[in-house]
């Protein structure tokens, strides 16, 4: 409800300021679902699938040819440990798959092409924004032997790592009119997050450790998308 | 009694005889169209296409003749839609009667034909493929009887009835392609070859035209003559003696060198070098009729078959329709001197004097504004008796100023005659406006009274101060001679400039102090302009690329949108049938985005137009000429429109001030392929946006303009020119569409205290 009343009071400023910003037929506010295929930041994973990354986007054209896009984002996987071949396992075998969630708000400015006749929200642009991000994963590993019997017993072991990151994003795209009120946007973007600690839980492993920070460095690095969306108001 | 009643008699049968010449001794009012549009006008052009292509499918040459009826269907629609063409006038109606008695033995043929007067100086006639047949205003106040216009039409309608411009067409493209017996000819050559090729129809024209005009119960007596009219086709239609004495007045009297003493005779020899012309020589063609004619019977055949009043009549309104559309053409000496040819037969009518006084208005803003040469033509290019008149403007341009003062004292001269004309009022306004303008003349620099007499030749006196040089003393040393000299010539130049005659122009009229109020208030005026002027100008360059403008209007009018899509991949690079959809699906876009912004508005749009649209029609045809002769002004050059009147009646009418001329030009450009790209957004594909993205927009462009004029201050309120890098879509019109009619609906903000 706050975050409601805020984006009402930002949109309700912005729109104050600026008595000539035409949108388009007078729309200054799209709506829009999309849908990014990322990277998914494991390099070798089985069938190494592009991630999915659902984001919800609230578009508000603040000058006439700059537009504010607050967003959410969200983006999981899993798949099938390296570690599933083993004699013995303590954990039934469907559950032996390694994943990842990851929840990330940002703020976008969304610049269309002044110079190549646009105005925002539909046209060409490229965007700058920042966000924050968080993320967790877990990755199931072998390290915990259990020696007492012969042969011995490897048991799984689940690692999960923990990331709340701040970043910025850059990147292109278009958007266009259908049906005189549905917005269809595409394009890429690069997300870029220059430190991450990781809040790694217990039986960590250099090996494991070093997976879970590649994984999070290449997450959702870029992205291709396509959105639709609707002229609010 | 009976003698009274032969004077009555003779005054009634008096007025009956020229009714037709006192319609023009008051004024003049310009002809227009009149009853239901024609087919021919409210057909798309597209539906003309679609029609006229049945019929080639089993002929040869089927593409080269498919374009040809393309481009002719949408090129004579360009004509009728432009508002030129004139249809149930008076002219119109002689020439449809006069092609009527032309064709009379032949029935079948007439109904095929549609003759058209059209608005243009030019003295020309020429025939469309699908037999519309137009004769310019130009020609039809040159010609000299009936019989002559008569023999025209004969030729044109040769030229429709044996397809001269569909196989011109063909033979022109099979020498352009080097095809047959044309290959490897070179380009001057094949210049040649369809030149000879035309001239042949020509001769073809004039010959089976003959024939025509024969068979008609035209008498061939007096026919000859139209290939003087076409020799001198370059020629005013009359050479009258110009004297400066119409712009002068009491005292406003121009120095004897202003006028042409002798003028340059009209050249008589004949023009026989016409290997680079499409028509035969005038002397070739003339003798060719002349045989033909030659021991024709003339018994029972008349020169006058509708009337020499009807004709003489119409002629006269052809010579009146041109002196406007002079000034329409920015020809404004021309205009002066067929107002003038017009005014020693009717020296009160209104119509021409104001036709002079918006030209001299117009040369003075020219001179004004240092740009006369765009609307000057050198005297010595000039033939005839004419020349004097462009002498005299040649020189009165060689003191900056004159003009404007020569200006303003005739009108003020007319305006005493006429002094509750709208027009008149309006041009005087504009010209008190720019006198302290530029070369600033207020009121102090004209003289109440004689301070010199005006006859004793300001000019001879400097001359003599500086004559007086060849006395100095011949013991002065070399520098007080070149000091002596330097006084002495600043004296001569004061002399001149004190006893020049522009300081008279308007001694008679400043006896009347609402002038002098008029002049002083109109100074004070223009001083605030350029102030706010020079302020925009300023905010403007420090400011903004692009001006954003709140109009705060409810209410506009669209006048004929214009969409033209151009494609340089393709042989045929105007896109007729997509830019005729793509115009009805603009006009539709802009009605629509005016709704949306909550903007009233309305629309004259030639390609909707009905049979009942008359009134439409006419108003298209005259928002037209008030457009083209807005925009052909030099960029310095703000002059008020001409017939102001007629365009203030229309923005009562509409009930706005506001006209609107938009247009979108969709344009592709030659693709380039960019391989580099290609190859990344193959193999990263992060650079995949970029790829599509180039490959979608690659060379394309949108060009959208609009213009908003205020027809009551006569100003461009908005000018919004946009080039989008992207196919015209639907989404991107509207996009700029409605940010334009934003902008002209949006209320200004109110300037901070």
């Amino acid at each position: 409800m706050k975050k409601i009343l805020f984006a009402i009071v930002l949109f309700g400023a912005v729109g104050m300021s600026q008595a000539q910003v035409p949108g388009f037929q007078g729309k200054r506010c799209v709506i829009s679902a999309q849908l990014g295929v990322g990277h998914g930041g494991i390099f070798g994973r089985p069938g190494a699938m592009p991630s999915l990354v659902p984001t919800l986007n609230i578009e508000y054209a603040m000058k006439r040819h700059i537009s504010i896009v607050p967003y959410y984002s969200f983006m999981y996987y899993s798949y099938k440990s390296y570690n599933n071949n083993l004699y013995y396992n303590d954990i039934p075998a469907k559950d032996l798959k390694n994943s990842m969630m990851m929840h990330q708000i940002g703020c976008n400015f969304k610049f269309y092409r002044k110079g190549l006749g646009y105005l925002a929200p539909v046209g060409r642009y490229f965007t700058l924004g920042a966000f924050y991000n968080y993320t967790s994963q877990n990755i199931y590993t072998d390290f915990d032997r259990v020696t007492l019997s012969y042969p011995s017993v490897e048991r799984m072991h689940k690692y999960k790592a923990q990331t709340h990151n701040f970043g910025i994003t850059g990147g292109i795209g278009r958007t266009f009119v259908i049906a005189r009120r549905m917005t269809i946007d595409f394009g890429g973007n690069i997300n870029l997050m220059p430190y991450f600690k990781l809040n790694s839980g217990k039986g960590g492993e250099d090996i494991v450790e070093n997976e879970a920070r590649r994984n999070m460095l290449l997450r959702n690095i870029w992205q291709i998308y396509l959105g639709i969306g609707f002229l609010a108001f | 009694m009976a003698r009274y009643l032969t004077l009555l008699l003779l005054v009634v049968l008096l007025g009956k005889v020229s009714p037709l010449s006192a319609q023009f001794e008051k004024n003049y009012e310009p002809i227009k169209s009149t009853g239901s549009l024609p087919k021919d006008f409210t057909t798309l052009s597209s539906q003309k296409y679609n029609s006229a292509k049945q019929n080639v499918k089993k002929q040869s040459n089927r593409k080269s003749r498919k374009t040809f009826l393309l481009k002719s269907s949408f090129g004579l629609d360009e004509i009728l839609l432009s508002g030129k063409v004139l249809f149930n006038d008076p002219m119109t109606t002689y020439l449809n009667q006069v092609a009527d008695r032309l064709l009379e033995h032949d029935k079948a043929l007439r109904d095929k034909l549609h003759f058209y007067i059209i608005r243009s100086t030019s003295v020309n006639a020429f025939a469309t493929n699908e037999g519309s047949i137009f004769v310019t205003m130009g020609l039809l106040a040159e010609l000299e009887n009936e019989a002559q216009l008569a023999f025209i039409l004969a030729h044109e309608v040769v030229h429709v009835n044996e397809k001269h411009s569909i196989e011109r067409y063909i033979q022109s493209e099979k020498i352009q392609k080097g095809k047959g017996v044309y290959n490897a000819r070179n380009s001057s050559d094949k210049l040649i070859e369809k030149c000879l090729f035309n001239k042949e129809q020509e001769t073809e024209a004039d010959t089976k035209g003959a024939d025509i005009f024969f068979k008609s119960p035209y008498s061939t007596e007096q026919v000859i003559g139209v290939f003087d009219v076409l020799k001198f086709a370059h020629l005013p239609f009359d050479d009258v003696t110009f004297k400066p004495e119409i712009f002068e007045n009491e005292t406003l009297k121009f120095p004897d060198d202003y006028t042409l003493k002798v003028t340059r005779p009209i050249s008589l020899d004949d023009d026989t070098n016409d290997i680079q012309s499409t028509h035969p020589a005038v002397k070739f063609r003339r003798g060719k009729i002349e045989k033909l004619i030659a021991g024709k019977n003339n018994s029972g055949k008349q020169t006058y078959l509708v009337g020499i009043d009807k004709f003489k009549h119409n002629r006269e309104c052809a010579r009146f329709e041109i002196s406007r559309l002079y000034v329409l053409h920015h020809d404004y000496e021309a205009a002066i001197y067929n107002s003038y040819m017009l005014l020693q037969k009717y020296p009160d009518n209104l119509f021409l004097k104001k036709n002079i006084a918006f030209s001299l208005a117009a040369l003075g803003d020219y001179e004004n504004e240092s740009e006369f040469r765009e609307v000057h033509t050198d005297h010595e290019k000039i033939e005839g008796k004419q020349q004097a008149l462009y002498y005299l403007f040649y020189k009165l341009d060689s003191v900056n100023g004159d003009l404007k003062t020569i200006a303003l004292a005739y009108i003020v001269k007319v305006r005493q005659q006429y002094p509750d004309d709208a027009d008149l009022k309006a041009t005087y306004d504009y010209v008190l406006s720019i006198m302290p303008k530029n070369e600033v003349r207020n009121i102090d620099y004209f003289y109440k009274d004689l301070v010199v007499k005006v006859d004793s030749q300001p000019q001879q006196i400097a001359v003599v101060n500086v004559d007086t040089l060849n006395n100095i003393d011949s013991t002065m040393d070399k520098y007080a001679k070149l000091r002596n000299v330097q006084q002495v010539t600043a004296q001569a130049a004061q002399a001149i400039f004190d006893n020049h005659y522009a300081h008279y122009a308007l001694t008679p009229y400043l006896k009347d102090s609402s002038i002098v109020q008029e002049y002083e208030k109109a100074v004070s005026e223009r001083k605030e302009k350029d102030k706010i002027e020079d302020a925009n100008q300023n905010s403007r360059r420090s400011k903004k690329r692009y001006k954003i403008y709140a109009l705060g209007q409810d209410k506009v009018v669209f006048v004929d949108p214009a969409y033209s899509r151009l494609d340089a991949r393709k042989k045929e690079k105007f896109r007729l049938l997509k830019s005729e959809g793509g115009k009805l699906d603009f006009a539709a876009r802009l009605q629509y985005n005016a709704k949306v912004a909550k903007l009233s508005s309305e629309m004259i749009d030639s390609k909707n137009l009905k049979a009942s649209d008359i009134v439409e029609y006419n108003e298209l045809a005259f928002l037209n000429e008030y457009i083209s002769e807005k925009v052909m002004h030099s960029d310095d050059v703000s002059i008020i429109s001409y017939e102001r009147s007629r365009v203030l009646e229309l923005a009562k009418k509409y009930g706005t001030d506001n006209f609107v001329w938009s247009g979108v030009i969709s344009y592709t450009d030659k693709q380039r392929v960019n391989s580099r790209l290609a190859i990344l957004g193959i193999f990263m594909p992060i650079y995949l946006p970029f790829m599509i993205s180039h490959y979608v927009n690659q060379g394309q462009y949108t060009y959208f303009y609009t213009l908003v004029y205020d027809v009551k201050t006569d100003e461009v309120k908005l000018s919004n020119f946009r080039l989008v890098n992207n196919r015209t879509k639907g989404y991107i019109l509207d996009s700029n569409i409605y940010d334009v009619m934003n902008q002209i609906k949006s209320k200004p903000k109110a300037p901070k205290k």
